[in-house]
């Protein structure tokens, strides 16, 4: 296995690539990032779907997905993320090696070139935009998504106290934007969007897998040789407002159990593996204080966890309730938070979440969609640690340093979605 | 030891079955090169076991929701300790499932693989049920019931189930009802578990780096021979037809959810398997993306990316079914009906099987990539009888003529369930 190495191809784009031989395919992603808007959300946000459709040498996605399955089921994923105050749109091509390729194609050149034309020569109109008929059905399967966050409960509950946690800034808006904002948006307008993704966004291109790097470097950068370049300036991190007012908002629908979220601002000047830690210690393992005291011994919530944004320095709590224990469970919750920052934690319960976390890091090398996902997060974070390091840095906390992440903690919402009464 | 076979897999993957003294079977996929450990302890035992006899010979009804009941129970220890404790010590990332037929306790570590797989072995061979800890479960279960009240995939795939089948057990929700749980004691679930937890109607499954010797020793001092016990399953009469036709449920979703599922004859072992190679084979040709129909519908705005297909099979039953959203699912049925209807009339084309044989070939490739991945597959081979890496020999002796034939018996209009989730209010 090699190092992970990341270089320079052009202005503001860089190549990344770690080649592990332990594996039979190769996975080649393409992630543009650039701020998030409230206006430019849904525009940015249906660019990548209409990227997996084809490009100028295959343009009609029917052929494109007939191409895709002679090359064993090579596969093309489109994503849209929210990375902190950032918009990530994610285009990912996936195939198996060449080694196991019968027909002696060359799989990470192939994989390349498909990327590279989806991404920088895509199927446009004489007139620069994308084909209405393709762009109809893609604008709808946005309004749907939007409109079916409904539909998983937890997400919803999470989506809206995040919303509420950060009102008015781009931490709190979605990553496909609203109903309204994507009302407007025409085949046209969504190719100027592309156009000026290309030209401004920051395009981090990560090669994972057993192949050789090299063939889909090549490919790649020459593909952005041919692209007018003029990145914006990175995006720092906003700070939180600070908390006028708790938020308490309680939403009814057909629902039979209750989701309750908490939304906290994390402390600023606590280093990230110090809070993750805390969180894991306070709701984010089977032996975490939310697990097992809410959960395991009160009974009050079927799920009871914590999570940690390093992005927005957030943490949410997410739990499902029997309506009739809402605010029991919330006083517990809080509690259990209280009592980490009062150091009434034993050194067994950190410890065993010190393995939990550390474990976790150490697992991440076996997974070609965990590595991806663990150094696009070093990428943003500015530090190419590797994930062995990322463990050592956890086994040097101290107790100390958890109680006062605890402490630290500003709980700002009160989210609970529950039944009609 | 006796019963070692080993089979030989894709560059270096082999897998080792073993038949332990105790009656428990292993199977050891070391993979090369990777850091972690993934294992599975599972008992080919699951929510469509409605019934047993135990050793002594009783014979005992199962309430719906027993299995899922005692995969919950058999976490909490003697001394009221958990096993999610002891995992804590080593580090690993542990879990459990229960589905139709089976149920499995499973761990995942990068470090002391070898102290979580003898923590595996001795929790899941350690029952320990009181009126106590069973009261304080179906306080939990009760809850995670209604979490799954409000989820509409769930709704609408168990919608069409029970609208598909009559008596089949596969019908009921895994998790049983608050009502049916509230009927489970401690006797109940040491009953089942000394019928279906018998260490001959289990496997123990690990992929990845650890040391085969030092398990198969932990083996030797934690697991007791078991004593020699048929399970006895009872046989369903189950008819070839649907019961209803249509099923329709209102949830808060913003547009409705559909399963159109294809209620097929159930089948066993290794045919089980290359049965439902062909009709993901045949599903894929009709409606896969590469598909004429499927553009037709997308760009109709009939279908979106949610769309997909699926061979649900288990032991017992088997269907096929196409799921997504849509404002008219009727619609897509009819599409769907008329392909396949034309598929059966034209003939599947060779140049579109050419490239489903290509692309399954590749999706069995990737299978191989990861540790949970092959202990997965590992584990669903074993239960459904056929040898390890032995999908793969199944899936090259399909030809086209074997899929024309399997289009004259699968996917039949008759046999189809349309189950909908529309918007309440709606």
């Amino acid at each position: 296995m090699s190092g992970f190495q990341r270089e320079k191809l052009a202005d503001g784009v860089y190549f990344s690539s770690v080649r592990d031989e332990k594996f039979k395919s190769n996975r080649i992603t393409a992630a543009f990032l650039l701020p998030l808007g409230e206006e430019t959300a849904p525009e940015y946000a249906v660019v990548p779907l209409m990227l997996k459709k084809g490009y100028r040498e295959c343009p009609d996605f029917t052929a494109l997905n007939i191409r895709l399955q002679e090359l064993y089921g090579a596969s093309v994923f489109a994503d849209v993320q929210r990375l902190g105050n950032l918009q990530g749109l994610t285009v990912s091509v996936s195939g198996i090696c060449s080694r196991f390729a019968p027909g002696g194609e060359q799989m990470e050149r192939e994989l390349a070139s498909l990327l590279a034309g989806m991404l920088t020569d895509p199927a446009l109109t004489p007139e620069g935009s994308f084909a209405e008929a393709d762009f109809i059905p893609e604008k709808q399967f946005l309004a749907d998504t939007i409109e079916s966050r409904i539909n998983d409960k937890r997400y919803y509950a999470r989506s809206r106290c995040r919303e509420l946690l950060f009102e008015g800034v781009p931490y709190g808006l979605s990553e496909y934007g609203t109903l309204q904002t994507l009302a407007p948006l025409t085949a046209a307008k969504a190719a100027e969007a592309y156009r000026r993704l290309l030209k401004t966004a920051r395009i981090e291109l990560i090669f994972l897998g057993a192949g050789d790097p090299e063939e889909a470097k090549a490919v790649l950068a020459e593909a952005f040789r041919k692209v007018e370049r003029a990145p914006l300036p990175e995006q720092e991190d906003c700070p939180p407002r600070p908390l006028t007012e708790k938020k308490i908002v309680r939403e009814e629908m057909e629902v039979v159990q209750a989701n309750l979220d908490l939304g906290f601002y994390a402390p600023q000047d606590i280093p990230d593996e110090v809070i993750r830690l805390m969180v894991c210690l306070y709701g984010g393992s089977t032996t975490s204080k939310l697990f097992v005291n809410v959960r395991e011994k009160q009974s009050l919530c079927y799920f009871c966890s914590a999570g940690y944004d390093s992005r927005s320095k957030s943490m949410l709590v997410y739990s499902g309730v029997d309506g009739a224990n809402l605010a029991r469970a919330e006083e517990e919750i809080l509690r259990q938070l209280q009592m980490i920052a009062r150091g009434e934690f034993t050194e067994t319960e950190l410890a065993d979440n010190v393995r939990y976390r550390v474990n976790a890091y150490r697992t991440v090398t076996d997974s070609l969609s965990a590595q991806e996902g663990y150094w696009l997060g070093r990428i943003l974070a500015g530090e190419l640690i590797t994930p062995a390091e990322s463990a050592e840095r956890i086994l040097r906390i101290t107790p100390e340093q958890i109680s006062q992440a605890a402490a630290g903690m500003v709980h700002a919402v009160s989210y609970t979605l529950c039944g009609r009464e | 030891m006796e019963n070692c076979v080993q089979y030989q897999g894709l560059e270096g993957i082999s897998c080792e079955r073993v038949r332990h003294p105790s009656g428990l079977t292993f199977l050891f996929c070391p993979m090369p090169g990777y850091s972690s450990a993934y294992a599975l302890f599972a008992t080919n035992y699951g929510s469509v076991d409605t019934s047993g006899i135990t050793p002594e010979g009783k014979y005992f009804t199962i309430p719906d929701g027993t299995a899922h009941f005692l995969e919950h129970k058999l976490f909490e220890g003697k001394e009221g300790e958990d096993a999610f404790s002891l995992f804590a010590k080593t580090g690993a990332s542990a879990n459990a499932y229960t589905n139709f037929e089976n149920t499995a306790y499973l761990f995942s570590a990068s470090d002391h693989v070898q102290e979580s797989a003898e923590i595996l072995m001795r929790f899941v061979t350690s029952p320990w049920f009181t009126e106590e800890n069973v009261a304080k479960e179906q306080g939990i279960i009760g809850q995670e019931i209604r979490m799954y009240d409000d989820s509409p995939s769930w709704q609408v795939f168990f919608g069409m189930l029970t609208a598909m089948y009559v008596q089949n057990p596969v019908r009921t929700d895994i998790a049983g009802t608050v009502e049916t749980i509230a009927q489970i004691t401690p006797q109940t679930l040491y009953d089942c578990y000394s019928s279906y937890y018998n260490l001959n109607n289990m496997v123990y499954v690990i992929a990845g780096n650890f040391d085969r010797d030092g398990i198969l020793a932990a083996a030797d001092r934690i697991l007791p021979p078991a004593p020699a016990h048929q399970v006895t399953r009872s046989v369903v009469e189950e008819p070839d037809l649907p019961g209803t036709r249509e099923v329709e449920k209102s949830l808060p979703v913003a547009l409705p959810l559909f399963h159109l599922g294809f209620k097929e004859r159930p089948k066993e072992g290794k045919e089980a398997v290359r049965m439902s190679m062909m009709d993901e084979m045949i599903a894929e040709i009709c409606c896969g993306e590469a598909s004429p129909l499927y553009r037709r519908l997308y760009d109709s705005g009939l279908i979106n990316a949610e769309f997909g297909s699926e061979a649900f099979v288990g032991r017992g039953y088997r269907c096929n079914i196409f799921a997504g959203e849509s404002r008219e699912p009727k619609k897509v049925r009819d599409e769907i009906l008329d392909e396949l209807a034309r598929l059966r009339r034209e003939g599947i084309p060779q140049a579109d099987f050419d490239r489903v044989k290509k692309q399954n070939y590749g999706r069995m490739i990737f299978g191989y990539n990861r540790v949970e991945g092959v202990a997965s597959a590992a584990l669903r081979g074993y239960f459904f009888g056929i040898e390890p890496f032995e999908e793969k020999t199944i899936a090259e002796g399909i030809t086209l003529a074997d899929l024309q034939t399997q289009l004259e018996e699968s996917f039949r209009e008759e046999c189809s369930v349309l189950s909908v989730i529309t918007p309440a209010g709606e």
